[in-house]
């Protein structure tokens, strides 16, 4: 048993084959609802290293590492988050988790939302962290002409943007993970070794192609964002927000696709609260599923 | 290696305390050639000898770019089109067409409005103004990520590093429509001098000066 208190203790890694593609994921617990946590976009798994401990004790918690990140296969194509969801439910079914609450990070909210979306009665709750979906409310991060980000753009470039980041992965994931506008709010909650594992997740071969496949599919995801989001989604959504990320866009976003939301707002945090308080993250994940118990699940 | 062509002279003319690049030649009346992004005078290379028939023909690098000096401020378009402005009368032509592209055609624009008594004539392809209509939209088009990413600062410089060849081979065959038309010892030559020390920040420097041209525009705009 791994000890709840300690922070950067890995948790075990495993993997399975599923279709085309090797699945790697953590896993920890075992017993319990399934919680299923999904990364965000350049990460891994690694990034719930400090609130799957936390989460242990009650719950069987699963921690893929998205299709095209860390240790998982490099497909050549199946980045838009539809066919993403596909791959994500083919492995929950190997593992026999047909029912799970569905944790997404930045992109991994946008996997998380086709899930929920397409398969409805297969997810009894939603977190939803500092994300903003294609369709409704990511646009206004990308318009750069009213200050969003750079690296919407740079990012679906095309083979360009690899051929700069190549070999240039830690200053890269160092810059989004430190950056001044969401970066962490503590510069010491994420060390130099996690940055370091990161971007060796992402210099393996194949990787930066993913990483900026996730961006470059985007146009697709709009489209299937505006059929979906005419049905709003019935089960309960918490959305989190961190004051020092991107504030209440999350719970902003996740409002024009679903009936059943709370929000949480986390202080004194950047844009990665996984790492950066995963204490106040695991106990609001706590409390918003003791306060609406999962029907269908256990 | 220098690039040169034929009864074109080079010299160095300084503007205050900027040392820009000018490349002269040809008889007639004065016009001044202004390049893009990433570029240098080297751009109209094909152009000069023709234009030089009947004009004298001067095309100069942009502060930032190829042999002119690179300094930490001033380029807002505004200021680079006094750069411009000072180099023609150092050279003895206080009145003068103006031709530019891409960046350059924001500089003629900018030398238009501040100079109005000293330029004759305009000539702008292909390009969008900050400031003037559809330059929103123009930000907002996928095709122009590079606006964005020029303008982060610091991060680019070192991405590209030691890269500027891909980059600017990219950049130019991504927007080109003939591509024969830039044989690859042009495009070196670009890559070689946006890969002199201070060059890429220069070249970047331009885009970082976009909220200083908008709000110029809005001012200069009042006065057509």
């Amino acid at each position: 048993m791994s000890t709840p208190s300690e922070s950067s203790k890995p948790m075990a890694g495993m993997s399975l084959r599923i279709d085309d593609m090797r699945f790697a994921f953590r896993r920890t617990g075992h017993s319990g609802t399934p919680v299923v946590l999904l990364h965000g976009w350049p990460q891994t798994s690694w990034a719930w290293r400090r609130v799957m401990p936390l989460l242990e004790k009650g719950f069987d918690v699963v921690a893929p590492d998205l299709p095209g990140f860390g240790h998982s296969s490099k497909p050549e194509a199946g980045f838009d988050k539809r066919t993403v969801a596909t791959r994500l439910r083919a492995l929950l079914k190997a593992l026999d988790l047909p029912h799970v609450v569905l944790v997404g990070h930045d992109l991994g909210g946008h996997v998380a939302y086709a899930y929920a979306a397409q398969w409805p009665n297969e997810v009894s709750h939603l977190v939803f962290i500092e994300s903003s979906l294609p369709g409704f409310g990511q646009e206004e991060a990308m318009d750069v002409s009213k200050g969003g980000s750079w690296h919407f753009g740079f990012n679906m470039a095309g083979d360009i943007s690899e051929a700069l980041v190549r070999g240039r992965e830690h200053l890269f994931v160092d810059h989004f993970m430190r950056r001044e506008t969401v970066g962490v709010f503590d510069s010491g909650s994420v060390t130099e070794a996690d940055i370091a594992h990161y971007a060796r997740a992402l210099a393996r071969p194949g990787a930066l192609r993913c990483s900026f496949a996730y961006y470059r599919i985007l146009p697709a995801d709009r489209r299937d964002n505006a059929v979906w989001g005419r049905r709003p989604l019935p089960m309960p959504v918490l959305a989190v927000g961190a004051a020092g990320g991107y504030g209440p866009e999350s719970s902003r976003t996740i409002r024009r696709v679903a009936s059943d939301v709370r929000d949480i707002l986390i202080e004194r945090c950047g844009h990665y609260p996984a790492e950066e308080r995963p204490a106040e993250l695991a106990t609001a994940i706590r409390d918003f599923l003791a306060v609406s118990p999962p029907a269908s699940a256990a | 290696m220098e690039q040169t062509l034929d009864s074109f002279r080079h010299a160095m003319v300084r503007v205050h305390d900027v040392a820009i690049h000018a490349v002269i030649g040809g008889e007639g009346s004065p016009l001044v050639l202004l390049h893009g992004f990433p570029q240098t005078w080297w751009e109209w290379r094909k152009m000069m000898p023709l234009l030089a028939r009947h004009h004298t023909v001067v095309a100069l690098d942009l502060r930032g770019a190829g042999h002119s000096d690179t300094p930490q401020g001033g380029y807002d378009k505004v200021s680079l089109a006094a750069d411009v402005h000072g180099v023609m009368e150092s050279l003895g032509f206080p009145l003068y067409a103006v031709c530019g592209h891409d960046i350059g055609a924001m500089v003629a624009l900018a030398l238009a409005c501040t100079r109005r008594d000293a330029v004759t004539h305009l000539t702008f392809p292909d390009c969008s103004m900050p400031g003037w209509s559809q330059w929103e939209a123009n930000f907002a088009d996928p095709r122009n990520w590079h606006f964005a990413f020029h303008m982060k600062r610091d991060l680019p410089e070192r991405l590209i590093f030691g890269r500027e060849y891909d980059y600017v081979s990219t950049f130019i065959a991504d927007r080109a429509y003939d591509h024969g038309a830039h044989a690859s010892e042009d495009v070196e030559v670009f890559a070689r001098a946006f890969a002199q020390p201070g060059n890429t920040r220069g070249g970047l420097e331009w885009y970082r000066a976009f909220p200083t041209d908008r709000a110029d525009a809005s001012n200069g705009r009042r006065h057509p």
